[in-house]
């Protein structure tokens, strides 16, 4: 089991870690910008990227007892847990919502095709992530020799 | 939502994604569902700032009477409000769920999230209305 590392510790380590996630999912937007497109691709690829990473460092982990214990907090929770995003999903789907209640939100969000197409996106999200995740993980654990459920998880 | 990167646009997303991330850490080491009320909170506030952008201009236009204006709301939203949010950490947490055959447990967890982010998405936009 890990060494548990003190919170004064790790909060300027993943404020540190959750700086660089946030720039890095601002420059994917600067180059791949999701105005012009139909579907919100980018924040999609962020977040399924941010998903398998956080799998396979999990894994690894998991496999590898003595990875110190700030390793996860501060690229788990800070770095990945940053760098992907929940709210941009949850407002991108806003403005398609039957009704047209929240239509002039699409002045801030730019992508609202059809309502089939972003409860596809929330699915395609949600699925896509979770599956990214597992893969992540089965990845990193057996990458160390280390079979299903014969090591110890840590919560990240 | 889009800002030219300059200095002070790199700068507050940089210092909002750091409070952003402490902020995440904090809820989910204090609270039993901290990831949840995370994620909830920033989809308050993200309905909140999107709603109050939309209402007075929108894209490239510099609002007379909008609280937010576009770098502004860019920087919000890119750094405090999506880094508090997270969706990694939820896809890990709900996979590990499924692979130790809690699956229902599973499902709830997401939809659990996707429920509440609407709704306090949506009650953040009615709140730049009232405002």
């Amino acid at each position: 089991m890990q060494q548990a590392v003190s919170l004064a510790r790790l909060i300027p380590l993943v404020a540190l870690a959750g700086a660089a996630g946030a720039l890095l999912r601002l420059l994917m937007a600067e180059f791949f910008p999701e105005q012009g497109m139909k579907f919100p691709w980018t924040t999609l690829a962020v977040n399924v990227v941010g998903s398998a990473a956080l799998g396979l460092l999990v894994g690894v982990v998991s496999a590898r007892p003595r990875v110190p214990g700030w390793v996860l907090p501060v690229l788990g929770t800070g770095l990945l847990g940053s760098f992907t995003t929940f709210s941009s999903v949850i407002l991108a789907v806003m403005p398609s919502a039957p009704g047209g209640f929240f239509e002039e939100l699409s002045a801030a969000t730019y992508v609202s095709p059809g309502v089939v197409e972003m409860f596809s996106y929330l699915m395609i999200s949600i699925i896509g992530c979770t599956a990214a995740a597992a893969g992540g993980l089965t990845v990193g654990r057996s990458a160390f020799g280390c079979g299903d459920h014969t090591c110890e998880e840590s919560r990240a | 939502m889009t800002a030219s990167l300059t200095l002070a646009v790199l700068a507050g997303v940089a210092l909002g994604g750091a409070a952003g991330a402490v902020l995440r850490l904090l809820l989910d080491r204090l609270l039993p569902f901290g990831i949840l009320a995370a994620n909830t909170l920033a989809c308050l506030a993200l309905g909140f700032l999107f709603g109050a952008f939309s209402a007075h201009g929108g894209e490239g236009q510099e609002p007379a009477d909008g609280i937010f204006s576009e770098p502004l709301a860019a920087v919000l939203s890119f750094g405090l409000l999506g880094a508090l949010s997270t969706f990694a950490t939820v896809s890990l947490r709900v996979a590990q769920l499924w692979m130790n055959d809690q699956k229902p447990r599973a499902i709830s967890t997401w939809t659990v999230h996707v429920v509440l982010g609407f709704a306090a998405a949506a009650a953040g936009v009615l709140l730049s209305g009232w405002l």
